[in-house]
């Protein structure tokens, strides 16, 4: 069998299984660009983006892309088709309208396409447009079922609101 | 000529600047801490360990626990930088509470007002600080304590109580006034 031919075997069979683990979770999954499946690392797909959708609606909840991404090990040894050990993850959460809500970035992390969480002791970023909100910390786990963000080594939060309107300097 | 005309733009443009500064710091809050749970969609913060919440300008806390009730996000959808809600909701802060509030006094000066107990509660309606267990405010001329609540008004920065409360006056204050330098009665010596 000629490389071509194995690395597009391999790249289907990635994408079976993440699609297998996200109807066993009841979402709806399309995986985007995995354009490359290294011979000499089979299990390693650069480009690697998956969007859950929402079952009754059809409309985009979360996205997740990366750099690169390889299906996690599991403790026997054996690959876990929903579980993904990613570098330069971006993750795009959605409202019920499809407008973007908050994107997180972490350079390593952990993703579940099951569970719809993402998790990392490394470091992170957050943020969401529409209002200037920013966190960044170390120790995160994002829960993507209750849009949960869970940190636990150091976190710095920045609100773009004020707390009030400070009266002026009497003379 | 040119330098009469370009020296008061120069310093208009300098105190518009400073005042955009100055405007978007008060529009800024930090939070910092070592653990939360940030519920994103309910607009939910719950911070602990180390916390600091930090205004700049406007004030500093310090405590064990915070959280935190953010503005519903009203534009969703849009695109503005900027939030529509423009305030936070709540703040509940709880352990160890140290509060450090920077008011601008009389010639450019800062007043610094500090607040402590076990509790704050910061409601975005009234814009008042509660603060319960074992409370206390100090400020230049004294301080207060209370042994229920101190409500501490942040637009009028006025404080009122709940429960009965004790201030403690600087003898500084009295200096130069003439509330002790009148006559007296006593016999006069001879």
């Amino acid at each position: 069998m000629s490389s071509t031919h194995l690395r597009s075997g391999l790249r289907a069979l990635l994408c079976l299984m993440a699609c297998a683990a996200l109807a066993q979770g009841g979402g709806s999954a399309e995986t985007t660009n995995a354009s490359s499946a290294s011979a000499s690392s089979a299990a390693t797909i650069r480009q690697w983006g998956i969007s859950l959708r929402d079952t009754v609606t059809g409309r985009v909840q979360l996205r997740f892309s990366s750099t690169e991404a390889s299906p996690a090990p599991s403790d026997k040894g054996g690959l876990v088709p929903a579980l993904w050990d990613v570098t330069g993850l971006k993750l795009e959460s959605f409202r019920p309208d499809e407008s973007s809500d908050f994107i997180i970035e972490s350079p390593s992390c952990r993703v579940n396409v099951t569970t719809k969480d993402a998790g990392s002791v490394g470091s992170f970023t957050a943020r969401r447009e529409t209002d200037g909100i920013s966190i960044r910390g170390h120790g995160f786990q994002f829960d993507g079922t209750e849009r949960r963000l869970t940190v636990t080594n150091s976190v710095q939060i920045e609100l773009r609101t004020r707390l009030f309107q400070p009266k002026p300097a009497s003379p | 000529m040119i330098r009469s005309v370009l020296l008061p733009l120069l310093a208009l443009l300098l105190t518009l600047a400073s005042g955009s500064v100055l405007a978007q710091q008060q529009d800024k809050i930090l939070l910092s801490a070592t653990n939360c749970v940030l519920e994103l969609e309910k607009g939910v913060y719950h911070l602990w360990d180390h916390v600091r919440v930090e205004s700049p300008g406007v004030l500093q806390i310090t405590c064990d626990d915070l959280r935190a009730a953010l503005p519903q996000d009203k534009a969703s959808g849009t695109s503005g930088p900027l939030p529509t809600g423009g305030k936070l909701q709540s703040l509940i802060a709880s352990g160890n509470v140290a509060i450090e509030l920077f008011q601008p006094g009389a010639n450019g000066s800062t007043n610094v007002v500090r607040a402590f107990g076990k509790q704050a509660e910061y409601g975005s309606q009234q814009e008042i600080l509660i603060l319960t267990g074992d409370p206390r405010i100090e400020t230049a001329s004294g301080v207060m304590i209370g042994t229920e609540a101190l409500i501490y008004d942040l637009k009028s920065r006025t404080m009122r109580n709940r429960g009965s409360y004790r201030i403690e006056l600087k003898a500084d204050i009295l200096k130069g006034s003439t509330l002790f330098n009148r006559g007296t009665n006593s016999p006069k010596s001879r």
